[in-house]
């Protein structure tokens, strides 16, 4: 026997009354439906009859319900308080209404669920879509979390700031960085700072006792340094005053990642003795996981406060960081540091004339132009999720047209218009909070796959790289995702839960009589349509010009070929190493596979800017800053830069010949404009040396600088002249792939010392796709974004054109039936539906010709409002359009006029 | 057919007369309903319980599950002593009703 209990269960909408006396309802008409049941199976009807003779008992759920409610507010009326009072005195009539609203709410809920189970088609698609939605924001609002948000792991990092030195005139100097003797100066001077630190990038060569070597990335760091951070070493302690003098034992702090790796986080590491290159260190301490400024530092050593290099003021290579003191500002701190540095500029024109401070937060230091991307993608993906509420509210509407019967019933059987309201607002959280569910599903992927895109270390993006460790899905996040899910929600609940309450019961019960959707339902789902495109157009067209400056990024010319072209770290001995240096470049030549060899001192992307001048006719301003390296013979070769004038270095520039020097197109042209500076002399101030070399060749500009800024003058001086403490070999193989000489490369340089650390080797084209991270990131977040915001606005014009053709199925019939075409009906159709698409193109590019203005500092090479880029997304757009309509189209092609006639 | 207010007022005044003679469930109300008008009057289950809950409600009528050995329990229903005072009342009003009826339009009644 079928359970009946179960079955009044699942059709008795929810009423208004107690839980209790329902209970006692749905057993008493499970008790009649059960004996209609027997009666009929006594009277010899089969199973099935009996089934349906009881079932056909309660056909109208909907007025079974209305009605229990009318009879108790009318017996509530009738009896008013004494019938309360008849039911017990414990029982007041205000708590009684507050358990009637509670009851009532559970009521609401179960009934939304049992309507999302009934139509699991519908609920699929729209939790979907708004897991969609819910997923992107929170995917990418736990990245602005982890970057721009979470607290930084330092006591008051609010009051942590960067001083950088530039020039406003020069152009050049906006690297930021701080000449030793200037931050001793500022540090002496001022009073705006608790505290004030330097640090600065070194390499630490550790030797193992089978004196294999191993270069460390590491920082030298002022003794106060950690303090300024206000973080303690885990293990052992800080550095002591007296540590920064080159008469104090060398020590080292190491980083909780080296600790780890290298010491399997054994404790008693703290007063081991390691060996350097440079000598004995003691361990003094380890620092913990998250402390990670120059995160890619392994170790903290003392700068040696004095030595001479703390004496030089014109090369500006240190980072500055400082601790406001307590009742300072940014802008105090600034100001008193404008003094000072106007004090040095008279004490020290030549070396500080021209130069300023900047003062930034610690914070927006991390970021830089992160920030502005960061909120780029969480403005983009919140329009993601605006057309996927609209999609959304545009199926509850489609539903609601099928479910006005049952509203405009409920309203005339009495039914409050709030009790509607919030049935229809249950509804829509519902639909949100599973979508939401579902979002935090795809977030926790999404994250996953984020951390894989963000960049390792680069100083560059510090805060991004950093963040690569601290991605995850936390409170903040989940309170996030839960608070959109709720907004979302109540704005796509209102929607239909509005019309329903506005809806006059006989327009309804005339309308409704035949299910068909009314003139200004059929509007607000075009407007929500119209709405999608133009969402969809703005965010098109922001991934669309993200991706031509991605293409032109990837596809520009540095004037070198980096193709086949590879970089090896090479350390050289502290003694001969202009000797050294050439045997390695011999030994490397002899390599099979390798085309041609050279080295730099420093890679691309690298160099070192030192002041210069003319010698003879003086620079009007003073010096100015250029790229220094030294190179190799046959760096031109190598790289394939073209000589436009001169010679290039051979094996005759050796260290006793006169010293010479190439130039740059880009110096050629700023500082001898139409002159010929061949045989023209520079002086260079190479940290507090005079150098003067005669230019003997002037080459094209190779960009070592990224894409999109400018190429700076560059003078190449021979290695064996100015032999670097470390180099780069420049290899050029014959075969497609680099790396492929890799370790027959490693074995020649080990063959020559076989205690060298073991180079670092890695394609130039790597190195451009790493200055391609952040690009990527973002072209590739927002592109996708873009997809979603497409295939949605397609399902949404979809939606509503085969709704449309649904509803139309009869015209459309009469109209076959009275001569039209195929080709009428479709253009019928399509035109409907294009009409939407077009109104949504106009309005989006309006708003997409404002928005992408905010894109215009991560574009390279194209402007906000490249025409091409626009018309190629309205192409796209209106392709995709004309898919989404042609297939209800054709579908309306098909009915048959006869049946149509019938259709009602 | 009866018009609706009039159903309305005067199946108040079957189901209070079938539970005069002795406490009845539900099935059992519209079994009788439908039996003793031959057909005429027919009670829809999504009329009948709410109207037996809102007569409950009102205190005329007063349901108290019974059971039986080797049955389910069944919520009988019976008339009170405010549902007697009602039915009189009603029944007096009707009684008027089909007179003035009568005296109007010629209808005699059984």
């Amino acid at each position: 026997m079928p359970d009946w209990q179960s079955y009044v269960r699942a059709h008795l909408p929810p009423s208004a009354l107690e839980p209790a006396r329902e209970l006692e309802i749905v057993e008493e008409l499970a008790q009649h439906l059960e004996a209609a049941y027997e009666e009929a199976l006594a009277g010899g009807a089969t199973v099935q009859e009996a089934e349906a003779r009881a079932r056909a008992q309660i056909t109208d759920w909907q007025l079974l319900e209305c009605e229990l409610g009318r009879a108790r507010r009318a017996a509530d009326t009738a009896a008013g308080v004494d019938s309360s009072a008849a039911d017990g005195p414990a029982h007041g009539r205000g708590q009684r209404g507050g358990w009637r609203a509670v009851t009532s709410l559970g009521q609401d809920i179960r009934y939304g669920l049992r309507l999302m189970l009934k139509r699991p088609g519908f609920t699929a698609v729209a939790v979907l879509t708004l897991a969609l939605g819910i997923g992107a924001n929170t995917a990418i609002f736990s990245v602005v979390n982890a970057v721009l948000l979470r607290p930084l792991p330092y006591r008051e990092p609010a009051r942590l700031v960067v001083l950088e030195s530039f020039n406003p005139q020069g152009g050049e100097g906006q690297f930021g960085g701080v000449a030793p003797a200037d931050f001793w100066d500022w540090r002496e001077q001022s009073h705006a700072f608790a505290q004030l630190a330097m640090y600065g990038g070194t390499g630490l060569t550790l030797r193992s006792a089978d004196e294999r070597a191993e270069t460390l990335p590491a920082a030298r760091v002022s003794v106060n340094f950690f303090q300024t951070f206000g973080v303690a070493p885990l293990i052992g302690r800080d550095f002591l005053p007296e540590e920064e003098l080159t008469a104090a034992p060398r020590v080292v702090v190491l980083s909780h990642r080296l600790w780890q790796q290298r010491f399997g986080g054994d404790p008693s590491v703290v007063g081991r003795t390691l060996r350097t290159d440079d000598g004995a260190v003691t361990v003094i301490g380890v620092m913990p996981p998250s402390f990670k400024v120059s995160s890619n530092a392994s170790a903290w050593v003392p700068v040696m406060r004095d030595s001479e290099e703390m004496k030089v003021r014109g090369a500006r290579y240190f980072s500055v960081v400082g601790r406001l003191a307590p009742g300072q500002t940014e802008a105090t701190a600034a100001a008193e540091l404008q003094t000072i540095v106007a004090r040095l500029a008279a004490l020290y024109p030549k070396d500080e004339k021209g130069w300023e401070v900047r003062v930034t937060s610690w914070r927006e230091h991390l970021v830089r132009g992160g920030r502005e991307a960061l909120l780029i993608l969480m403005g983009a993906v919140g329009l993601v999720l605006l057309i996927a509420c609209a999609n959304v509210a545009n199926l509850l509407l489609a539903r609601a047209a099928a479910r006005q019967k049952e509203m405009a019933i409920r309203v005339a059987l009495g039914a409050g218009r709030g009790r509607l309201l919030r049935q229809a607002l249950v509804e829509g959280l519902l639909l949100a909070l599973a979508g939401g569910a579902g979002g935090l599903l795809l977030a926790v992927w999404g994250v996953a796959a984020i951390t894989h895109l963000l960049p390792t270390f680069h100083w560059k993006f510090q805060a991004l790289s950093n963040a690569r460790d601290e991605l995850r899905v936390d409170v903040p996040v989940l309170l996030f995702t839960l608070t959109v899910a709720l907004l979302t929600g109540v704005v796509f609940g209102l929607v239909p839960g509005w019309r329903a309450v506005r809806l006059g019961v006989n327009t309804a019960l005339k309308d409704e009589g035949r299910g068909t959707e009314s003139p200004r339902q059929r509007r607000t789902r075009g407007v929500l349509v119209v709405a999608e495109v133009a969402l969809a157009i703005v965010l098109l067209a922001g991934a669309g010009l993200l991706l031509q400056s991605f293409w032109r990024l990837r596809h520009f010319d540095f004037g070198y070929e980096p193709r086949g072209l590879m970089t090896m770290s090479l350390s050289l001995p502290p003694k001969n190493r202009a000797l050294f240096a050439r045997q390695v470049r011999e030994e490397v030549a002899r390599t099979p596979g390798v085309a041609s060899v050279s080295l730099m001192s420093f890679a691309t992307l690298g160099g070192l800017n030192f002041p210069f001048n003319l010698e003879g006719s003086p620079l009007p301003e003073g010096d100015q800053m250029i790229s220094y390296s030294a190179v190799g013979p046959d760096y031109l070769r190598t790289l394939r830069v073209p000589l436009r004038a001169g010679r290039q270095f051979d094996e005759r520039d050796r260290k006793e010949s006169p010293p010479v020097a190439l130039v740059n197109e880009t110096l050629a042209r700023r500082y001898f404009a139409g002159a010929n500076p061949l045989g023209q002399k520079l002086v260079i101030n190479y940290l507090g040396q005079r150098q003067t070399r005669e230019i003997v060749g002037v080459v094209g500009d190779a960009k070592q600088e990224e894409p999109n800024e400018p190429t700076k003058p560059e003078v190449l001086v021979p290695f064996e002249q100015q032999p670097w403490f470390a180099a780069w070999l420049l290899i050029r193989t014959t075969g497609p792939d680099p790396l492929s000489v890799r370790d027959d490369v490693q074995r020649a340089i080990w063959s020559l010392d076989k205690s060298l650390p073991a180079s670092k080797a890695e394609t130039v084209e790597q190195m451009h796709e790493q200055q391609l991270t952040e690009p990527r990131l973002y072209t590739l977040l927002l592109g996708l974004f873009a997809g979603v915001a497409l295939l949605l606005a397609a399902v949404g014009i979809y939606g509503v054109m085969a709704y449309s053709v649904t509803q139309r199925t009869r015209e459309i019939g009469i109209r076959m039936a009275l001569g039209a075409q195929r080709r009428d009906v479709l253009r019928l159709v399509i035109g409907q539906g294009m009409g939407l698409a077009f109104a949504g193109v106009v309005l989006g590019l309006i708003a997409a010709l404002g928005a992408t203005r905010l894109l215009t500092k991560l574009l390279f090479g194209v402007r906000a409002t490249d025409p091409l880029t626009f018309l190629a997304i309205v192409l796209v757009l209106v392709g995709v359009t004309f898919v989404a309509c042609y297939i209800p189209a054709r579908r309306a092609t098909k009915i048959d006029p006869l049946v149509a006639l019938r259709y009602e | 057919m009866l018009d609706r207010e009039v159903k309305r007022g005067s199946t108040e005044l079957l189901l209070l007369a079938l539970v005069e003679e002795r406490p009845r469930h539900g099935y059992e109300l519209a079994k009788l309903i439908e039996q003793r008008s031959d057909g005429v009057l027919q009670f829809h289950v999504a009329s009948l319980y709410p109207l037996l809950y809102r007569l409950e409600k009102r205190g005329l009528i007063q349901g108290r599950w019974v059971e039986k050995a080797g049955e389910r329990r069944r919520r009988f229903y019976k008339l009170t002593a405010a549902g007697q005072r009602v039915l009189a009342e009603q029944r007096r009003t009707w009684k008027d009703f089909f007179a003035a009826l009568d005296r109007v339009a010629g209808i005699s009644h059984a």
